[in-house]
């Protein structure tokens, strides 16, 4: 109790303090991380696992609190306990009445599921802390079998660099009026889920399947998919709406763009469009426009204009000394705009890799996010590749006509999926 | 596995039908659940504050009528709908800060003495908001304060900041007895010394506490 040392805080990352105001239940801003053995999970391990990660991150031991100006990050005295899975994915994390820490450790059967409020982290850094934890896990939990070897994690950032705010150190001040044409998305409408649940379905599809087929319509996976998503938004799309065109919003991690190493926040995103009331909606002609449009915005001039815009904004004098409430409906404002920008969210992970001493304990890896629409996230460990998608929607037409097109081109897909509600006809 | 034989894919776990098309799976072998099956909950609480709102409804709706019906009793509903606008900020207030208690505290001495203030106002003006009541609530919430931190063993950070600004609040009523307005003045009295009192307690035993929650709180 007599503890005389001061707590430690810091400020928001440039990309992080947009999420308090915008977490709604509805939409709460957290996304998970999970990992699937082999074998059942044992929850002491996994908590011994979890303290020892938790030493490398000490950004992740802090509750977020509200100053006159800005949003804060505070040390927290919370200890972090793994808990069996019971609560609906992605639930609240982010309470200003009622302070958490901003992650959760959870495990379910053969699965440790991690989640983390986006403020936190983006996904490459949430993966940062994921990968360590499963690491310690394993070592922990296997030693037996492993011990002729000592496997090393590829992470070698440290305590500092982890802790970076790489938005901060990459911002020059450049004075930009570049300013780009809005495009009003097709937004996807329908009934919601009650209790602002949220549906996951996903497609574990072999990538020596799946990669080939890319390969056909000479093009990445990302771009693969992201025109398959498009084609599947649109057949759903009643006729008398096709004029508004369908966008994808695209997160990109600013990592393979700068040098950072940070466990925070750095990520961009691109939006692409294509107006299937002009062009044809053959997937070939879809894929060939989204080539074009991502070289268009992939580039790194494009990507530090996009910092510097972000960034001016928080070096504006007059805005930092607006009073946060005030702050708060701006950034609502700002974000309700960006939203209307969109259609749906298609995010690419890539690759999850893990030393090759404990590659044989790990079945696969899963992403997924909370949203208010429908989103869909990508990743891949060995040949396992998986596409998740989340919905507050209580129609799946869209996930239908999205597999079933792969399935048509003879790729095997593996459905998983969570019951929500209490389906009559589940055993 | 089981398998959609219109989709084209398996399906892990014990369901019946797809869940993307909703047909009836083929194949048995039904596997375990990736996720734990989470039911919906349903709110109890809500249905009590359904109930509450309607009575204060029906009650402010059946004495503004009677009211208007028997204009010669006086504008005694403007009563009876500010009592019920008051208890509901102070019951809203109370609900939404409740995980945070010193918060919470403060919030309730701002409502109580708004409200106080406004009543007395409305009310033909006797004073007794600013005699009574706004010194005692201030006195009531550092002591409640005080022993609620102690209880729930917070640290001084979650409270620190709570407990200033009351005690900051506490000093105000110094202007009421310098410009005369006052009829009572012990509970004044009482209120601005236990207020000087702890605010120096926590000026000099946790100065650099303070200093640095109030450095995090105004960073610009």
């Amino acid at each position: 109790m007599k503890n005389k040392k001061i707590s430690e805080w810091s400020k928001l990352d440039n990309a992080a303090k947009i999420f308090p105001a915008n977490s709604k239940k509805s939409d709460t801003k957290v996304f998970r991380f999970a990992c699937e053995l082999f074998d059942t999970v044992d929850p002491q391990v996994l908590q011994q696992a979890l303290d020892i990660t938790l030493e490398a991150f000490p950004l992740y031991q802090s509750v977020i609190k509200s100053g006159l100006f800005w949003h804060y990050f505070e040390k927290s005295r919370f200890k972090a306990v793994v808990a069996e899975e019971t609560l609906p994915p992605c639930s609240t994390l982010y309470d200003k009445n009622n302070k958490t820490l901003l992650f959760r450790v959870m495990y379910y059967r053969k699965r440790i599921s991690f989640e983390a409020y986006h403020a936190l982290a983006d996904g490459s850094g949430a993966l940062q802390f994921l990968r360590t934890l499963i690491f310690h896990y394993i070592t922990i939990k296997y030693k037996y079998a492993l011990r002729d070897k000592s496997p090393v994690l590829d992470i070698e950032a440290s305590k500092t660099q982890k802790q970076d705010d790489s938005f901060q150190k990459y911002y020059k001040d450049e004075k930009d009026f570049y300013r780009k044409k809005r495009i009003k998305a097709y937004k996807i409408k329908g009934a919601k889920i009650p209790e602002y649940r949220i549906r996951i379905i996903e497609g574990v599809i072999p990538v020596d399947e799946i990669l080939p087929k890319a390969k056909e319509y000479k093009t990445s996976l990302t771009i693969f998919l992201a025109a398959i998503l498009m084609c599947a938004i649109n057949e759903e799309i009643p006729a008398r709406l096709k004029r508004k065109p369908v966008v994808l919003n695209i997160p990109v991690n600013l990592r393979n763009y700068y040098s950072s190493q940070t466990a925070r926040n750095f990520f961009g995103v691109i939006n692409v469009d294509y107006d299937f009331s002009k062009g044809n909606d053959e997937l070939t002609e879809v894929i060939e426009v989204l080539k074009k449009k991502f070289k268009e915005n992939l580039t790194p001039d494009v990507m530090a204009r996009r910092i510097n815009k972000l960034a001016s904004l928080e070096h504006n004098y007059i805005l930092r000394v607006i009073p946060l409430i005030i702050k708060n409906l701006i950034l609502k404002t700002a974000y309700a705009i960006a939203d209307k920008s969109y259609s749906s969210t298609l995010s690419n992970v890539g690759v999850i890799n893990m030393p090759d001493d404990i590659k044989p304990f790990i079945y696969s890896f899963d992403v997924f996010v909370s949203t208010d629409k429908i989103q869909a996230c990508v990743n891949s460990f060995e040949n396992t590749l998986r596409i998740s998608f989340t919905s507050a929607f209580a129609s799946t037409e869209i996930q239908r006509r999205f597999f079933k097109t792969l399935t048509d081109m003879g790729i095997t897909v593996t459905i998983e999926s969570n019951i929500i509600d209490d389906e009559l006809e589940v055993l | 596995m089981r398998f959609c034989n219109n989709c084209n894919v398996s399906v892990v776990g014990k369901r019946k039908s797809c869940p993307l098309c909703q047909e009836r799976l083929t194949g048995d072998k039904p596997q375990e659940e990736v996720f734990p099956q989470i039911s919906f909950v349903y709110r109890e609480y809500s249905s009590f504050f359904k109930v509450m709102l309607l009575v204060s409804i029906i009650t402010a709706t059946v004495s503004v009528a009677v009211n208007i019906l028997l204009p010669e009793s006086g504008a005694w509903s403007f009563l009876i709908l500010g009592g019920l606008g008051s208890v509901w900020a102070s019951l809203i207030t109370l609900i939404n800060q409740r995980k945070n208690i010193p918060k919470n505290i403060v919030y309730q001495v701002m409502t109580i003495s708004v409200t106080a203030l406004i009543w007395d106002f409305l009310t033909g003006w006797r004073g007794w908001s600013i005699n009574y009541v706004i010194p005692s609530v201030c006195v009531f919430a550092m002591i409640s304060m005080a022993i609620i931190s102690k209880i729930r063993k917070l640290y001084i950070e979650d409270y620190i900041l709570y407990i200033i600004i009351d005690a900051l609040f506490g000093i105000v009523p110094i202007i009421f007895v310098v410009f005369g307005l006052l009829d009572v003045l012990y509970p004044s009295i009482i209120c601005i010394s236990t207020s000087i009192i702890s605010l120096s307690t926590i000026i000099i035993f946790e100065d650099k506490r303070l200093i640095a929650e109030i450095k995090r709180r105004l960073h610009v």
